[in-house]
């Protein structure tokens, strides 16, 4: 089982829906190896579930179109439209390593494969591009240490850097980390992560720059479709 | 394109699947919410009676639950995904697609998991973001052969679900303002804590720490609970 753990307000972020895309894909992947962070997110989920509850009074909430009702009975006995099966769902994205169901199923999803680049002294790195968000200065990938090789020294400048240990394993001035194991840089942690002796490690790493704040809102609503 | 239309419930699948409750647990479930009820000296709230709607949708495909169900919750989850914004014919939209998940979906929820409302929140959540990305939220997957199960007795966790949700309950009404504000903007606007620190200028491990201050004072997260033993 995990020992190093994603910060709670990351885990009320994913329960919120108020995450990005990328800090989905390392959180669900981390859920689905920390029964104990699944634990957390369910009653996090609960407290969605009492605020959407809550939203009782007439200011609160808002009333649906007359005939919506009628509309949506009209296709309740609609059959449910099958999924599909993708031509690339027998692959195997990063052979060798066992990926958790969330970070499998983006790597297939990917239009293209992946590309690993060498970032050299034994560091590979392979960028996973995300869907559109507003925020566009976060980025994720998958890293390949060699064994018993150091990451450069690096801080985060005003942004923070969450690596999830999928195979093999790393050390750093925290501590040691195992797959499943996430470990959380910031401002003020200048880390050498070190790669255990005898294995590659693989991680994801997700990368959040500085937030280059530009608006009011949130996310951009206009990318909704109509179908 | 294959696993973005995939099933969108695996969660309460998984919740479904894992429980192999018994009658035992149910009453214990009962007489907790009985209990709760009873103190709050109202009969059944209308937002609880919607854990039974759900299963009557669920097990007979009951049109008179589901309305009643529509009712309850679309004019929540219209004022839910605008709050979060959504213009009002986007709004009603998702909700339509929620309700009609809520309905394809019901004979998997499990009143002794979680109360209609979470579940209904869950769905909701997710199409908003399948909305805005066109592609579905990763979740994770209880059959991915890569999934930890837990070790907890099933028993166990649905005493323990009903306890959270009066605890959650209460926790809220009694958090300050300042916190109390915070989490609303986390659900209710979409706003990570990197967004709030920039927007309001104070620095991000300000913000983080008020977020956890409140996650400690509702004893959300495990480590609290576990280490606050047999206290109220």
């Amino acid at each position: 089982m995990p020992v190093h753990h994603p910060e709670p307000e990351r885990l009320m972020e994913y329960a919120a829906g108020a995450a990005s895309p990328a800090m989905d894909v390392l959180i669900a992947a981390h859920l689905s190896l920390c029964p104990t962070c699944r634990k957390t997110v369910e009653r996090l989920e609960r407290m969605g579930g009492h605020m959407l509850e809550s939203l009782g009074s007439d200011e609160d909430v808002v009333s649906m179109s007359p005939g919506a009702f009628d509309a949506l009975l009209e296709k309740l006995d609609l059959p449910e439209e099958a999924p599909q099966a993708a031509a690339g769902d027998e692959i195997d994205p990063l052979p060798g390593v066992d990926l958790p169901a969330p970070i499998r199923e983006t790597l297939r999803n990917l239009e293209r494969p992946l590309e690993w680049r060498n970032r050299g002294k034994g560091i590979e790195e392979a960028e996973i591009p995300l869907p559109v968000d507003v925020d566009d200065s976060v980025r994720m990938s998958l890293l390949r240490i060699q064994p018993g090789r150091a990451v450069l020294e690096h801080t985060h400048d005003g942004g923070e850097e969450l690596t999830m240990v999928l195979a093999g394993g790393f050390s750093d001035e925290h501590g040691h980390y195992v797959r499943g194991d996430v470990q959380t840089g910031d401002d003020e942690l200048i880390h050498k992560p070190i790669a255990d002796e005898g294995e590659v490690c693989v991680c994801l790493a997700v990368v959040e720059g500085n937030l280059r704040f530009t608006g009011p809102v949130g996310r951009v609503l206009n990318l909704f479709m109509r179908t | 394109m294959d696993s973005l239309h995939r099933d969108e419930t695996n969660n309460h699948v998984e919740a479904a699947l894992k429980s192999g409750r018994s009658t035992v647990v149910r009453r214990n479930k009962a007489h907790l919410y009985g209990t709760m009820n009873a103190n709050v000296s109202e009969p059944v709230s209308e937002a609880a009676q919607m854990d039974g709607l759900l299963v009557a949708v669920g097990k007979h495909r009951d049109r008179g639950a589901f309305q009643r169900l529509f009712d309850f919750f679309a004019p929540r989850l219209k004022a839910y995904v605008m709050r979060l914004g959504a213009a009002d014919d986007v709004a009603e939209e998702l909700v339509q697609e929620a309700m009609l998940m809520v309905w394809r979906r019901a004979e998997t929820y499990d009143p002794g998991q979680a109360r209609a409302s979470t579940w209904v929140f869950t769905i909701a959540r997710n199409k908003r973001i399948d909305a805005i990305r066109r592609a579905k939220r990763p979740e994770p997957d209880m059959n991915d052969p890569s999934f930890m199960p837990e070790e907890v007795q099933p028993a166990d966790r649905f005493v323990e679900a009903a306890q959270d949700e009066e605890r959650v309950k209460e926790a809220l009404k009694n958090l300050p303002e300042e916190q109390a504000e915070l989490i609303r903007q986390v659900y209710f606007q979409d706003k990570s804590h990197r967004v709030i620190a920039a927007e309001t200028g104070l620095p991000l491990g300000t913000v983080k720490s008020r977020i956890r201050l409140a996650l400690k004072k509702m004893r959300l997260t495990i480590e609290e609970r576990d280490n606050a033993g047999t206290s109220p």
